[in-house]
């Protein structure tokens, strides 16, 4: 199953685990993965709390760093392309205490950017403007994040990661803790920012049945180890049972899968 | 000193007329401006806590250069630099937690402090104007010293602003962006430090960290956006800090404390007058 689902496309840039262990060297998180994306690929990663999902993502921005093995981004090392990626965490690590506006929050997510000393320019103003317009935030730019609803705030983080123009985009639970309009909200805005900016976006969800028709493979992780496939591939009843160690049932609905999982009476 | 039939402008012009209350006056200035910038940074952090611990361990450094016979301000400030390399590292490295590592420090420092004050052979006035804060006996050499000081920080903080501004809001992400974050952590902390030594002489250890995080508190009240609260800070700090300084000499009580008191009545004007405090009221 492992890398069973990789996407037979003529592609010369990959992001690319080669036999990656995170966390401790005693105690990793994740040992000996390895694993290919492509550009303009969407992933959806999914599996148990704790399992190492977050720090895979955190592994792509330099701040949990590889005990073993090398990544590589588009054919760069880790550490130097990550200017390239645009991290989402969990909305949860957002202090909206802080005296901030959106416009301000947003304007951040260029500061490596535009390097020690210097001040932000026209252009690095626009950018932000654009990011805040692409999440449909305009008329709240000079808002303070405090006044802002859970789904308002979860799009100020993707416009401040949208801010630094990046190539791939990484998301942190960004479904979580919102209501069911503001999922769906979301999730259209991912696909358009995709379609748009051609982005490679790796989401770490729980929700499969949300993400699954905007993603080309799911990863599942468990164990230390990951799977990946494509979505019709993973979501399988066989699979989704091992995942969830759950009752599961995988019904299509108009076209669509949708997985319920719980205590399926069957029959 | 001040008699009923005195009117104030007399008081006024006696005040100004006295070289020591000038250079007083001078270094109220410096410093309310100085501790206020410095001070936004602090609240918005969450690091009151750590600077506390720092103006404890200035003083141990006070205490130790007096009873050494070397300049106090000297050994305050390794001191304090010591503290903030400790306590920065180890909470950084994740094996303590900040609170556990500063209250330890915090006590250890004043425990040195206390010891350092026992084995000196004769009574040293200088140690408790430390302690307490004497602006009135600021002498030039000092002022040089307070300008320096302020106009290094303020350059500082002028040319890394937005780094600042970013590691105080998310770390984390100033991180994963690529910013030098241990750097600028570190030189935040150190920031601090040398505002807490150059203005322990002026408010004294006790005091001089409400001098940093009352100023800040009360403008974090008024306003959503760090700049305005960098201003307003500086304003409310700086104006606290004369006429504490003026009312101190009018009633001849100690100016520090007078300062501190009137700062924290401000806060409180501006916590009651809160456009926030207004906002969660109705959010209920």
């Amino acid at each position: 199953m492992k890398n069973s689902g990789r996407i037979d496309r003529e592609r010369d840039e990959r992001i690319v685990f080669d036999n990656v262990t995170l966390g401790y060297i005693e105690k990793p998180v994740l040992s000996d993965i390895s694993l290919e994306i492509f550009r303009g690929e969407s992933i959806g990663i999914i599996g148990p709390n704790g399992c190492g999902k977050t720090t895979l993502l955190k592994s792509l921005v330099g701040l949990i760093k590889p005990v073993g093995g090398r990544i590589t981004v588009f054919g760069q090392p880790m550490m130097t392309a990550r200017r390239q990626t645009g991290y989402v965490p969990q909305r949860e690590t957002l202090d909206i205490s802080y005296p901030a506006t959106v416009f301000d929050m947003v304007i951040m997510g260029r500061y490596a950017r535009i390097g020690l000393f210097r001040r932000p320019k026209s252009l690095d103003r626009k950018r932000a403007e654009q990011a805040i317009a692409d999440v449909g935030l305009t008329e709240y730019l000079y808002v303070p994040i405090a006044h802002l609803s859970g789904g308002q705030r979860q799009r100020v983080l993707i416009a401040r990661a949208l801010s630094a123009d990046p190539e791939i985009l990484l998301l942190d639970e960004p479904t979580a803790a919102v209501d069911v309009r503001a999922q769906r909200e979301i999730v259209a805005l991912l696909k358009t920012l995709q379609k748009e900016r051609n982005l490679t976006i790796l989401l770490v969800t729980h929700d499969v049945n949300l993400i699954y028709p905007m993603v080309d493979r799911i990863l599942y992780m468990a164990d230390g180890q990951v799977f990946i496939g494509t979505p019709q591939e993973m979501l399988t009843q066989e699979k989704l049972q091992l995942i969830y160690n759950a009752d599961v049932i995988v019904t299509e609905v108009a076209g669509q899968l949708y997985v319920i999982v719980g205590d399926v009476h069957h029959g | 000193m001040f008699t009923m039939d005195s009117s104030f402008s007399q008081v006024i012009s006696d005040f100004f007329a006295f070289a020591f209350m000038q250079r007083a006056l001078l270094a109220a200035v410096m410093i309310g401006i100085l501790c206020s910038v410095i001070g936004v940074f602090v609240v918005v952090k969450g690091f009151s806590f750590i600077g506390a611990g720092i103006a404890h361990a200035s003083f141990a450094g006070v205490t130790l250069g007096f009873l050494l016979g070397v300049n106090p301000l000297l050994l305050a400030l390794l001191f304090s630099l010591f503290m903030v390399f400790f306590v920065g590292g180890v909470t950084r490295r994740g094996e303590l937690k900040l609170d556990i590592s500063i209250g330890i420090f915090f006590a250890f420092a004043m425990a040195l402090a206390i010891l350092f004050i026992g084995l000196m052979k004769r009574y040293q006035a200088g140690v408790y104007g430390y302690l307490f804060g004497d602006i009135l006996s600021v002498t030039p050499a000092d002022l040089w010293l307070i300008l320096s000081i302020f106009v290094f920080v303020l350059t500082v903080v002028g040319l890394l602003y937005k780094e600042l501004q970013f590691i105080t809001f998310d770390q984390e992400m100033a991180e994963a962006s690529g910013l030098p974050v241990t750097f600028l952590y570190y030189l935040l902390l150190v920031l601090i430090a040398l505002t807490v030594v150059v203005s322990m002489k002026a408010v004294g250890v006790i005091l001089v960290f409400a001098l940093i995080v009352t100023p800040a508190a009360a403008a974090y009240q008024l306003v959503h956006r760090l700049t305005p609260m960098i201003f307003i800070s500086a304003a409310i700090g700086t104006g606290g800090s004369i006429a504490g300084l003026i009312l101190s000499y009018i009633w001849d009580v100690p100016s520090g404390a007078t300062i501190v008191s009137l700062l924290t009545l401000v806060f409180f004007i501006c916590l009651w007058g809160s456009p926030k405090r207004r906002h969660c009221r109705c959010k209920e």
